[in-house]
């Protein structure tokens, strides 16, 4: 049985000894709806932007002290659920500055037309702290990784089951732009503070990934408008000398007669990063704005989404199934709980799924790395590339079951090898066990 | 001080440290020693405090225009590092049981470590000359006091916290401010990285409005580190104005200028009121903790109660013993009086048909087995009265239990037969054989001459059988008569005599009935009028007791808080003092 239906019958039956617990009823409901990702943090870390960023619009702040759902939608709408009240339409303008709405008591849905939306639903917490149990996954933002910064992490995996699978979390270090004084080189530094805290075993344990990320510089590289590009390539055209004094400082960037409006959308790392990139050869605006989002730390973090997170979504809605049943089970006590409680910790034992993730998420961060071919299949072989078979065998082509059935089995006897004693590291051969799991499972989907 | 005139802060100082010692508050006294000496150092030691990564080590570096802190890469400072002047640049750090001398850039890695207790560096540097000493400090870790890493009681004249224009201040460093601004007398916000910040201006301003609502005496200063250093590269005078640090070193130059006066003042002023303040708040507590009622007073209190209970009980019981009493007098009357009555019915009923000249002697000893029965249960029930009214008296000593009984118990008395007189028998009229002669001659005579004349008459003489036959049955018939009314008689005597016995027994038997009842009633008047005498006077003993202990209690209680009192007159008159010193 896999991981989604093994969940879901187990909500079935807690759901018929539990009648009276609403909130496992909704868990049936949110199989069917794409992956909800909230994104968490304190006043000012940046979440807003983060969701600009990620929508590739201007479709935040808004609301105030409520948490904001962003869903797809063919136009923009918005819709209010006060809480013990019926939901009702509001009215949607939508201005240069992002969408406005009127005050609204109680969650805030907004309809958006837009791609990313299509995969998963987007929810900006508010800062006073939300309840997250409505995500499957979380973008904590913080601007550093102390330990007080982690405690809303902590007090994320308060139960048993979130703290077996700590793979619905990815910590995402805001204001990378700022290290460094807000030189060109803050990007690259904060990559490397990034690495340093993912290999910290207090933060490790706690996320899947730390990613870091200049959020108005990836913001603005998603929506960076042909007249931008063209200010910022004048300014790249200029002498240095004149360039730098210009990039000072915001006040002589504006006493320049520079547009304020770019320095509100970039920030000074910002434009002083896009001159740079300009002068050096990232030309269109295309290709700048591309530069921008890699070097923002966008595109590593929506590749981090889109792999480790919308591609698992089964798994987190499992994820988030299975924290429900467990906190209706810790709830009160019934002559099933005992029972259902036991086929809860076998569907977590059994689940090689949140193991796999975790594994994707640490190839990189291993104390001694496995050589390119094999860090590159035991990838794929997880499921870092795809979660169907032909993804994880890296078959290019079309191939029968019996030809993938070969490809599986050379594999697996490979990476048996590895796990029994072809490494000397202990955590590489812990590694190499999760793959050869997957392997089986791969075989076992495949009907051996 | 060996100097001529000590300064009067120092005097002040010295004295509300002795007012610690001498409340016991060691810790503060040597807190404001430690305060004294640092006082009287002419170096400006200023504290650089802050989150991680606002700018602390790059705000000393801009201040002095060298690399001595070790910035960037995340390289958070891990040691607190003095820096200050010396002709020739050079890194002490300072372990637990050593000190170890290196160069500047030697230093690096241990200052981000946190092997030592501090890093001392000293650089030639004019600014630093007067006396300016620099302290920079491992990042805030909220919820600690801002001198967690620095020890108890670090040397500190100014605070500055950095805190970058890019953002607004958090709680937690309005937090540390709070926290620095109880000790420290001038306290500075650095607004660092006002390059970066696009409208630093406003957040400076929302700075300024937070920390006045929060009550926090601090002057906000916008900087920046990096146009700082840029103009001391190029040498560019108005970039250096614009970095904002003239401002910020122009006002620590008037620090260390005036630290022997205005800043050591209101730095005494200040670490004196705050040490007398918390001296004082114990005082206060226990001054109004010494109002409230002692274990003596509710003592007394009870007492009293008790007191006035024993009173009330003392009317209560004499009501119920008078009343039961005489319904016990009145009872014991009419259950006499009932028995003899009933006594009476059956003599009389005796004597409708017995006749006393022969039955007496049999009916005298009835009568008086009789009369003894009634005399004897009267007395029973008199007593069990008497011991029920008793009980019902000592119910009201419940406390006492069964000792409020008295110990003595009434009997019937043994010599009730005395009471009863012996019965004499009535005089009878005997009817003699000679009276019952002449009384049958007397009728006789009558019927002879009767039907003798008659029979006359027919010619028979007076004296004939049928005349003799008539005398003979009118005779017989006039004896007969006559025994009878004699008989009525003595039945009648011997009534009247009985009624007289039986009014006369009555008589006695409830006289001594009622003394009985009287004799009852005086014993248990006293018995229960000494046990209410003892309690009352074991319960005024003890209001007596408690009513000195109560007096005793409250004269400590006002002395105590006379003495109170005193220490904290004397405390506001120094902490007065401490104020008129910083308002000079």
């Amino acid at each position: 049985m896999s991981l989604a239906s093994a969940a879901q019958a187990l909500l079935d039956d807690t759901v018929a000894a539990y009648p009276q617990v609403t909130s496992l009823r909704h868990q049936r409901h949110r199989w069917t709806e794409p992956l909800r990702v909230a994104v968490a943090g304190r006043a000012g870390s940046g979440k807003s932007t983060l969701v600009n960023a990620l929508v590739g619009d201007k479709v935040a702040p808004i609301g105030d002290g409520c948490t904001v759902w962003y869903q797809d939608g063919t136009s923009p709408r918005a819709t209010a659920y006060p809480p013990d009240l019926d939901p009702y339409e509001l009215p949607l303008t939508v201005t240069p500055d992002g969408p406005r709405t009127g005050q609204v008591d109680g969650d805030l849905v907004i309809h958006w037309p837009s791609r990313v939306l299509r995969q998963m639903t987007l929810l900006d917490t508010p800062s006073g702290g939300a309840t997250l149990d409505d995500a499957d996954a979380v973008l904590h933002l913080t601007p550093a990784a102390r330990p007080a910064d982690l405690a809303p992490l902590r007090d994320l995996q308060s139960s048993a089951v979130a703290r077996a699978t700590p793979v619905a979390t990815v910590l995402v270090l805001s204001r990378a732009d700022e290290i460094n004084g807000g030189r060109t080189d803050a990007f690259v530094t904060a990559r490397q503070i990034a690495r340093r805290h993912a290999r910290d075993p207090a933060v490790r344990d706690l996320c899947l990934r730390v990613h870091p990320l200049g959020g108005l510089a990836a913001a603005t590289a998603r929506t960076l408008t042909d007249v931008e590009f063209e200010t910022l390539a004048h300014l790249a055209a200029l002498p240095r000398t004149d360039t730098d004094g210009a990039l000072l400082s915001t006040d002589r960037y504006l006493a320049a007669g520079l547009p304020a409006e770019l320095l509100h959308r970039l920030g000074l790392p910002g434009v002083r990063l896009a001159v740079v990139l300009a002068r050096t050869g990232h030309d269109t605006r295309l290709t700048l704005a591309g530069e921008l989002a890699r070097r923002s730390g966008l595109t590593e973090l929506r590749d981090t989404i889109a792999h480790s997170l919308v591609a698992r979504t089964e798994a987190l809605k499992a994820r988030a199934t299975l924290l429900a049943v467990e906190s209706a089970l810790d709830g009160q006590w019934t002559p099933k709980t005992d029972a259902l409680r036991v086929r809860l910790g076998r569907i977590l034992a059994e689940a090689t799924e949140f193991r796999e993730m975790r594994l994707v998420a640490t190839l990189p961060e291993l104390p001694v790395r496995f050589p390119a071919e094999l860090e590159a299949e035991a990838h794929r072989l997880a499921g870092g590339d795809g979660t169907d078979i032909p993804a994880r065998l890296g078959l290019d082509e079309p191939t029968d079951a019996p030809g993938m059935r070969r490809h599986c089995d050379e594999a697996l006897l490979r990476w048996q090898v590895l796990a029994e004693g072809g490494v000397a590291d202990r955590r590489q051969r812990r590694a190499a066990t999760i793959v050869v799991e997957s392997c089986a499972a791969i075989l076992d989907r495949l009907g051996v | 001080m060996s100097t001529v005139a000590t300064p009067m802060w120092v005097d002040i100082l010295d004295s509300a440290a002795q007012a610690c010692l001498v409340h016991g508050r060691t810790d503060l006294a040597t807190g404001l020693r430690a305060r004294r000496k640092q006082l009287l150092d002419p170096a400006l030691w200023v504290i650089v405090l802050g989150e991680p990564g606002q700018g602390k080590s790059q705000l000393i570096n801009a201040l002095i225009n060298a690399p001595v802190c070790p910035v960037g890469d995340a390289g958070t400072t891990g040691t607190p590092t003095v820096v200050r002047h010396a002709e020739q640049p050079g890194v002490t750090l300072v372990h637990r049981t050593a000190r170890t001398t290196l160069t500047v850039a030697e230093a690096a890695p241990h200052i981000r470590g946190r092997e030592a207790i501090r890093a001392e560096i000293g650089v030639p540097r004019a600014l630093l000359a007067g006396g300016l000493t620099l302290v920079d400090t491992p990042a805030a870790v909220p919820g600690e006091p801002w001198h967690a890493r620095l020890g108890a009681h670090p040397p500190a004249d100014t605070v500055v916290l950095a805190s970058a224009a890019t953002a607004e201040l958090t709680v937690a460093e309005l937090d540390l401010l709070r926290d620095a601004a109880a000790t420290v007398p001038n306290v500075v916000v650095a607004l660092t990285k006002t390059d970066l910040a696009t409208d630093w201006r406003a957040v400076a301003d929302r700075n300024r409005q937070r920390l006045a609502s929060a009550g926090i005496a601090a002057v906000v200063i916008p900087v920046s580190a990096v146009l700082r250093l840029h103009a001391a590269r190029t040498g560019d005078a108005v970039l250096n104005a614009e970095s904002g640090f003239p401002e910020l070193i122009v006002r620590l130059n008037r620090d260390v200028a005036g630290k022997p006066r205005e800043l050591a003042r209101s730095a005494a002023a200040q670490a004196s009121r705050a040490a007398l303040e918390q001296v004082a708040a114990p005082l206060r507590a226990r001054l109004t903790s010494a109002s409230a009622p002692s274990q003596a007073m509710a003592r007394l209190t009870e007492a009293q109660r008790a007191l006035d209970d024993v009173r009330r009980r003392h009317v209560r019981w004499q009501n119920t013993l008078n009343d039961d009493i005489s319904d016990l007098v009145s009872n014991i009357e009419y259950d006499l009086r009932d028995r003899t009555r009933q006594i009476l019915r059956r003599v009389d009923e005796t004597f409708e048909s017995a006749d006393p000249m022969t039955a007496w002697d049999e009916f005298a000893g009835w009568l008086d087995a009789e009369l003894k029965d009634a005399a004897e249960a009267n007395f029973g029930w008199l007593i069990a009265q008497c011991e029920w009214i008793s009980h019902r008296v000592a119910a009201h000593f419940g406390e006492y239990g069964p000792d409020a009984l008295p110990t003595w118990r009434m009997h019937v008395p043994d010599d009730l037969d005395r009471l009863v007189p012996a019965i004499e028998q009535p005089g009878v009229e005997k009817f003699t054989i000679t009276q019952k002669a002449l009384t049958g001659l007397r009728g006789s005579y009558g019927g002879i001459l009767m039907v003798g004349l008659a029979t006359s008459l027919a010619g028979m003489p007076l004296i004939n059988p049928v005349s003799v036959g008539a005398g003979a049955i009118l005779g017989g018939k006039t004896v007969h008569d006559e025994s009878k009314t004699l008989l009525k008689r003595r039945q009648s005597a011997a009534r009247t005599r009985t009624q007289r016995h039986v009014d006369d027994f009555f008589l006695l038997v409830s006289k001594e009935a009622k003394d009985t009842v009287r004799q009852a009633h005086r014993l248990l008047r006293d018995h229960f009028i000494d046990l209410t005498d003892r309690l009352q006077d074991a319960i005024v003993h003890s209001v007596r007791t408690a009513k000195l202990a109560a007096d005793a209690d409250v004269a400590e209680t006002e002395r105590r808080q006379r003495e109170i009192e005193i220490s904290l007159r004397e405390l506001a008159g120094l902490y007065r003092q401490a104020q008129q010193l910083q308002a000079a």
